[in-house]
């Protein structure tokens, strides 16, 4: 499954609702996502437009996250829990770590 | 249409698309560019065009980029540029190339500036790998 259209502004207001990254706002807002006080990715995050972002686009968003196109789907349609999320991104990270 | 080639494939020293399903895929290759075809599910084939370019400076003069950095140049849907430093996980958008890079150069420096401030043991794995990149890279004058 790809990753669908989705409104810019949808895609904003999920990732700072359930994501909730430290952000520094700026011409385009950026945050770090934290696990355990620790710095482990980083997302910038799309203005509060009603256009439509296609997928050329939103992957790099998915990719910030760590999510793959069926997961970042979740995320953005509210099938993915901010919880789930972390738990998910926990997942990734401790998995690369320990190769 | 039968496609046999299925491998993962590296395009101007980017690993640029992790494939690890069965779908098939064709690449090919011009003076300057570099294209892949991958059929999706439904069979059309979907075609990226992608180019890459060399940063080399920053537009700052506070700081040196000691050693060219890569940069992977496409254009989506909407004929917008997108620029990516995959081994920083970096990228910008833009009207044109000149306005994405642009852009892509102040948000290295602002990456560069945030990890430096940072010690190793706030980081993890991915962002120390940052880090150590842009100090390959960068050098910001005293």
């Amino acid at each position: 499954m790809a990753i669908r259209d989705f409104r810019e502004k949808d895609i904003r207001d999920k990732i700072i609702q359930k994501v909730d990254p430290k952000l520094n706002h700026g011409k385009h807002d950026k945050g770090y996502i934290y696990i355990d006080k620790k710095i482990v990715a980083k997302i910038k995050i799309p203005n509060s437009h009603d256009r439509i972002m296609h997928k050329n686009k939103s992957k790099y968003i998915a990719r910030d996250l760590k999510l793959d196109d069926e997961q970042f789907n979740g995320l953005i349609d509210c099938t993915l829990k901010g919880d789930k999320y972390y738990e998910i991104l926990r997942d990734k990270i401790f998995g690369f770590e320990n190769v | 249409m039968n496609i046999d080639v299925r491998v993962a494939i590296n395009v101007d020293q980017f690993l640029y698309q992790p494939i690890t399903s069965n779908y098939p895929f064709v690449t090919g290759s011009s003076t300057n560019s570099n294209w892949i075809a991958i059929q999706s599910e439904s069979g059309d084939f979907v075609s990226y065009n992608i180019q890459s370019n060399y940063i080399y400076n920053l537009n700052n003069t506070n700081y040196v980029v000691g050693k060219k950095i890569l940069v992977k140049v496409e254009k989506d849907e909407n004929n917008e540029i997108i620029c990516d430093i995959p081994e920083i996980e970096l990228y910008s958008f833009g009207k044109n190339e000149e306005e994405a890079l642009k852009q892509l150069k102040l948000e290295i420096i602002d990456l560069f500036d945030d990890l430096i401030s940072i010690p190793d043991n706030q980081l993890g794995a991915s962002p120390v790998e940052w880090k150590k990149y842009l100090k390959e890279h960068i050098v910001k004058k005293q």
